[in-house]
């Protein structure tokens, strides 16, 4: 009997010891969330071996001219004009520090770009990413052939309702597209900006939400001058998947459309 | 050993959607104004001011903002009546489902706060209403008289963060107004800011003015005026007033236009029915020819790094753009095609030139790449002419006669679209975009 009423008050301690924390934690977590003004995640270069297309000779790969925007400067005795001062921001805000990630990933996409076809594992076991690992090191170096051979052994031996077929893949973009497409609103019209595309990673729910925000994957067209474009244009295709979610897919399929990329190429646009 | 097999593969046929992974293009999507919330920047207490209560403020910055957006083209502003105006509680923690509701897709908030010591501070945030994340925040104090600007400003920070291009709202127009009959036309110079608020004449109106230029570093214009009937260049500060005749010539000097640096004005002078482009350092009044021969040379207009200048000449038998270097040497032709091509400026972010595009009666407003390539006509109408770039480049303000003779500023997107009327209080003709305000 005594032991009984032990153990329920010890329960009932536990359970308001997590409750505490809980509440106390949540609160803590309340106070030190600080907006992020920075949404965009700028991957590792490593990851750059996944885009499909190395872009073609332009201008933008070619020494630029300083960005024209920066060019007038201030003129130290210019006349006492109704100023307004830009004082400290009343809630500090996080300067933007992605310029030195996304000149990176500028410089590889101008000066590194691989020029071999992407390499598209056909299953992703453990022999397949350290296939991927050795590709993404060593860009040139001859991929071990019993990897793929092994890799299609393993995928022939797949039930076949794991495969799409041609014609359900070609079904399955389609849908996709056109209820991506109406919702994206890409900026147009920027200087420099003919070649940029941006490739997200979605994840949906069985019900067609949005499972996890859509993940930056890789950006091509992006260069020293033009980073807040490059930033906008991100978000716009963020924005794009979001607005359109949940999305209508066929339900049977929902393994082959959980995760899925989308690579926002507006070059049919303008 | 089976069992470990039969287990690896299970463990395979679990991993193998996410291998077989979908990679889709999506090559197109709409070019629609973007839906944006601006609702009435709140106060924590309605407090007056010389500039009226910080409630009316919160209301008139929300109201300019929207306009400056929806002038864009690219934006359109959200009817506050379709969300709740939100309270100061909100402009940190925004009610993001019912602006989703009400189909915008940013919001821009803030608030209007009066200061002890007489100035007002004005917060601007913008969100981005599906993914819930603060984009940028920014405060700016200024004095109640100051308050358009902190409004620009405001303007500025969102458009150049969802645009991804820097902003143009926080600047000024000087153009030359036009009054009277045709036969005796009174042309006087004015300046207002961009969004034609604050207007202000800057001359009596007594002589002919012509073709004012704003420096891109200062509060100094340059211009041509006919006082004491002769025809020459001015260089004019705003700030102090006072003004300076360019160089010593004993005929007409004309198409002044300041180099990125305002250093160096550079224009036209006229001798025997020949003109040639001159440079002059502003500092030392030191004067260089940098055109010669029996061609009409005018319209010089510097590339924002300074290096060339595009300007036009009949050199080839039709008025058509050149571009040379600084010096004026290594003249290249680069309009071809039907018609001719007058009255170039360089886009300050560098990539195009816009000019006045002449052909079959009608006079529109283009644009080309410094190489030449890519002629692009924007405006069809009958008189289109006197075009000048927006500090970003994006834009392009120029003049619009109509067939009756009425004169217009006009503004239009570099895309061919958005092609509006700036509001001015009398007819006007050849605008020029001044720099963003320091």
């Amino acid at each position: 009997m005594t032991e009984g009423r032990a153990l329920l008050v010890a329960a009932l301690l536990h359970i308001a010891l997590l409750g505490a924390l809980s509440l106390g934690l949540a609160r803590s977590l309340q106070m030190t969330a600080e907006p992020d003004v920075t949404p965009v995640e700028f991957v590792d270069i490593s990851d750059m071996a996944q885009v499909t297309s190395p872009p073609k000779p332009s201008m933008e790969a070619a020494p630029q001219e300083p960005e024209p925007l920066a060019a007038p400067e201030a003129m130290p005795d210019a006349p006492p004009a109704p100023e307004v001062p830009a004082p400290p921001a009343p809630k500090p805000v996080k300067a933007p520090d992605d310029t030195a990630a996304q000149d990176a990933i500028a410089e590889a996409v101008a000066a590194a770009q691989p020029k071999r076809p992407p390499v598209k594992a056909p299953v992703k076991d453990k022999a397949g990413q350290s296939a991927a690992l050795l590709d993404k090191s060593k860009p040139n170096a001859a991929r071990p052939r019993e990897t793929s051979d092994f890799a299609r052994t393993i995928e022939d031996a797949l039930p076949k309702q794991s495969r799409l077929s041609a014609i359900q893949a070609a079904t399955l973009e389609q849908a996709i597209r056109a209820q991506i497409a109406p919702c994206w609103n890409p900026p147009i019209g920027g200087a420099d900006v003919a070649e940029m595309t941006a490739v997200l990673r979605i994840r949906l729910n069985r019900d067609g939400s949005v499972a996890a925000p859509p993940e930056y994957v890789s950006q091509t067209g992006a260069t020293a001058g033009n980073q807040a474009y490059a930033r906008a244009f991100v978000e716009t295709a963020k924005r794009a998947v979001l607005r359109c979610a949940p999305l209508d897919l066929p339900a049977d399929l929902y393994p082959h459309w959980r995760e899925f990329e989308l690579n926002f190429d507006p070059r049919l646009m303008t | 050993m089976i069992a470990r097999l039969a287990l690896f593969l299970c463990s395979l046929t679990l991993a193998a959607p996410a291998a077989a992974q979908l990679r889709i293009d999506i090559t197109s999507g709409v070019a629609a104004p973007m839906p944006v919330a601006v609702p009435a920047f709140p106060t924590g207490a309605a407090v007056a001011t010389p500039a009226g209560t910080t409630a009316e403020l919160g209301r008139q910055v929300a109201a300019i903002i929207g306009n400056n957006l929806s002038g864009t083209g690219l934006f359109k502003p959200i009817d506050p009546a379709a969300f709740p105006a939100p309270g100061m509680a909100e402009v940190d923690a925004p009610q993001f489902a019912a602006f989703r509701t009400a189909a915008a897709q940013a919001l821009v908030t803030g608030f209007v706060t009066a200061n002890a010591n007489g100035t007002l501070t004005i917060g601007c945030q913008l969100y981005d209403v599906f993914s819930e994340e603060r984009l940028v925040a920014q405060g700016f104090t200024v004095t109640p008289a100051g308050w358009r600007r902190a409004a620009h400003k405001c303007s500025d920070l969102v458009y150049s963060r969802l645009t991804g291009e820097s902003g143009y709202f926080d600047s000024r127009i000087v153009y030359v107004a036009e009054s009277g009959p045709r036969t005796k036309r009174v042309k006087r110079l004015a300046v207002m800011d961009q969004d034609g608020a604050n207007h202000r004449f800057l001359t009596s109106g007594q002589s002919l003015v012509l073709m004012p230029r704003f420096s891109p570093v200062n509060e100094t214009l340059s211009y041509m005026s006919f006082a004491q009937d002769r025809p020459r260049v001015w260089i004019y500060n705003m700030g102090t007033g006072q003004q300076q005749a360019v160089g010593e010539f004993d005929s007409m000097s004309f198409a002044g236009r300041f180099s990125p640096d305002g250093r160096t004005l550079v224009f036209s002078v006229t001798r025997a029915g020949n003109a040639d482009i001159y440079a002059y350092d502003i500092a030392s009044r030191a004067t260089r020819r940098l055109t010669n021969g029996n061609s009409i040379d005018t319209s010089p207009s510097y590339s924002p790094d300074g290096r060339r200048i595009v300007f036009e000449s009949d050199r080839g038998g039709s008025q058509q753009l050149y571009v040379m270097n600084a010096d004026g040497s290594g003249a290249q032709r680069i309009s071809f095609g039907d018609g001719r091509a007058g009255s170039p400026v360089w886009s300050p972010r560098g990539d195009l030139i816009a000019f006045t595009r002449m052909q079959g009666g009608k006079f529109r407003i283009s644009v080309i790449r410094p190489d030449g390539s890519g002629e692009r006509l924007l405006t069809d109408s009958w008189q289109d002419e006197s075009p000048s770039w927006a500090p970003n480049g994006r834009v392009i303000l120029f003049s619009r006669t109509e067939r009756n003779g009425r004169s217009s500023l006009r503004s239009i997107d570099l895309t061919g679209r958005n092609d509006r009327r700036i509001p001015t209080p009398l007819e006007a003709s050849d605008p020029a975009w001044g720099p963003l305000l320091k």
